[in-house]
């Protein structure tokens, strides 16, 4: 089904990243659209922002954040808002997006996706904020999973049923990682798919796939390698919950040649099929 | 469960990441214990591999590789020239002097040209400062704002006699340094992975300029270097180059010939 604000199914799209600025300028490849990171365009004049440039003249482009801090207790950081609305007023950005988690407070940023104590004074918290950023940037905004590396005691709501609820009551989009469910499934031992079948899926407007860093223990969300067999199992299981969702491969260590990576990109067409899924396979 | 809140939490945990030591040390210290004085395990959840503490600690250890890695891409032949080890070490000292406070890690290392020149239980360390100094240069110029240099028509519309009181306006991404060392030949090297010569003191008059989106940089001889700083200053060009004449005992004929060469590498955008 498609999403609530009738966002278009882009199609099969990769990270924009800079090793393969030459490569995309000089060889238009056909891939479907790109995500380029909000921050690497900003406060920038020199090549990246030509380059992002050219490619939003040929591509669709969605502009996809780490450092709104939604869930900081910090205040908003209007002078950032006010970039990231005119970076994606000069894309044409489709879409923009950012995690449902923290980077910093007192004044700092650790530059991470700190998770979130799921509590009501987080969700609540999260909830105004989101609503106070959609009314600046005058659209609505899309939220990623981010992967965990732990939970807070405090918590008293699951990931999926305050992502859910924070979504319904902010009325903001939801960016479904689907290898982040994975990994804070591992991490957290718990299902991945109940995860999935508890997001409102009008609201789905993206996904995300990626490689990981299993580290016995607990997974690295690293972005360094192909995807594994396991999440392409659960992104045929949320192909079959959510529907046409456009799709963005990341991989942003290690990287490899743009082919390798846009092929990794393609491979997502091969599991949106009707089948019954098959289980995802995950360790708590 | 200790439940202290949504901004104690997040306290906790980023004093927990940022502050130096092992993770023992760091969860008994000052700031960490001012935001919650009580035990991990009252905080965040073991998991069935990981205790509390280390499942915190996967977020401390990420903390100081990430910053380094952006650092690295600001100052490869700095970190190249003193070892990762010690680049670590020193990333680690220098975050904690100058963290993060901006949503891009691409000015995280605008302080670390001035912090070396400060670590004199370094070997080298004023050549140091010099090195990062001038990488700085080179990641500045990079970011510039796009600014068009002067078209050939624009200059030829310049009547002959208004050259003598011209001013002109150079590109934003336009860096004029002067360092005590050969700075210069340490990025060749790297760039061409070559063995680094000795650190030996030279003074040296670098410009680091940006023309079809990439960068470049070029030495200038002293009288080039003071011209080209008197006319980025806003003095007018026949003003200028009677200074450099009588400074360096060069005829106007000479200097003339290094102001055609800098435009033809688009260093000026404006002329009025």
């Amino acid at each position: 089904m498609s999403n609530r604000w009738n966002l278009p199914n882009l199609g099969y799209g990769v990270g924009l990243r800079t090793k393969h600025f030459s490569h995309v300028l000089e060889h238009h490849p056909s891939v479907d659209w790109f995500e380029f990171l909000s921050e690497n365009f900003m406060d920038t004049g020199g090549r990246p922002t030509y380059v992002l440039d050219k490619v939003a003249e040929r591509y669709p482009v969605v502009a996809h954040g780490v450092s709104m801090s939604i869930g900081s207790t910090d205040p908003l950081d209007f002078d950032y808002l006010a970039k990231l609305k005119q970076l994606a007023k000069q894309t044409r950005a489709r879409w923009v997006s950012d995690h449902l988690c923290w980077t910093g407070v007192s004044g700092l940023n650790v530059h991470d996706l700190l998770p979130m104590p799921y509590t009501d004074e987080s969700l609540r918290h999260s909830i105004e904020r989101v609503r106070t950023v959609q009314d600046y940037l005058e659209r609505p905004i899309a939220l990623e999973n981010a992967s965990t590396y732990l939970e807070f005691a405090d918590s008293d709501w699951t990931e999926w049923d305050f992502l859910a609820t924070l979504a319904e009551e902010a009325d903001c989009g939801l960016l479904i990682d689907v290898n982040n469910i994975y990994v804070s499934a591992f991490n957290h031992g718990y299902d991945p798919k109940k995860y999935i079948d508890a997001i409102p899926e009008d609201r789905v407007v993206q996904h995300h796939l990626a490689g990981h860093t299993n580290k016995g223990t607990h997974i690295i969300d690293t972005h360094n390698d192909h995807v594994i067999d396991a999440v392409w199992e659960l992104y045929r299981y949320a192909y079959a919950r959510f529907g046409e969702v456009p799709t963005l491969l990341e991989w942003d260590a290690d990287i490899p040649s743009f082919d390798v990576v846009h092929a990794e990109a393609l491979r997502a067409a091969e599991y949106r099929t009707a089948r019954k899924p098959v289980e995802a396979a995950v360790n708590g | 469960m200790a439940n202290i809140g949504l901004e104690r939490t997040q306290r906790w945990l980023q004093s927990f990441i940022i502050t130096p030591g092992s993770d023992e040390e760091s969860l008994a210290s000052t700031v960490v214990r001012a935001a919650f004085d009580g035990n991990v395990e009252q905080v965040v959840t073991p998991s069935k591999t990981l205790t509390s503490q280390e499942r915190a600690a996967v977020y401390r250890d990420m903390y100081l590789l990430r910053l380094a890695d952006a650092l690295t891409s600001d100052y490869p032949v700095t970190r190249d020239w003193m070892g990762p080890k010690v680049f670590e070490q020193l990333v680690a000292g220098y975050v904690q002097e100058h963290p993060s406070r901006s949503y891009t890690l691409n000015r995280l290392g605008d302080h670390l040209p001035v912090y070396l020149a400060g670590r004199r239980e370094l070997t080298n360390h004023e050549f140091l400062h010099a090195l990062a100094s001038f990488e700085l240069a080179v990641t500045e110029v990079f970011d510039e704002e796009e600014v068009a240099a002067l078209a050939p028509e624009q200059i030829a519309a310049v009547p002959d006699e208004k050259w003598e009181t011209a001013k002109l306006g150079p590109i934003a991404a336009l860096r004029l340094r002067k360092f005590d060392y050969r700075v210069d030949l340490f990025k060749e090297c790297y760039r061409d992975s070559e063995p680094y010569p000795d650190p030996t003191p030279e003074t040296t008059f670098i410009a680091v300029y940006r023309q079809s989106y990439r960068v470049f940089w070029m030495n200038l001889t002293e009288p080039e270097y003071d011209l080209l700083g008197s006319l980025v200053g806003g003095a007018r060009l026949g003003e200028a180059i009677e200074k450099a004449c009588i400074a360096h005992g060069l005829e106007a004929d000479q200097l003339l010939i290094y102001f055609r060469d800098w435009m033809s590498k688009d260093l000026f955008s404006e002329v009025g």
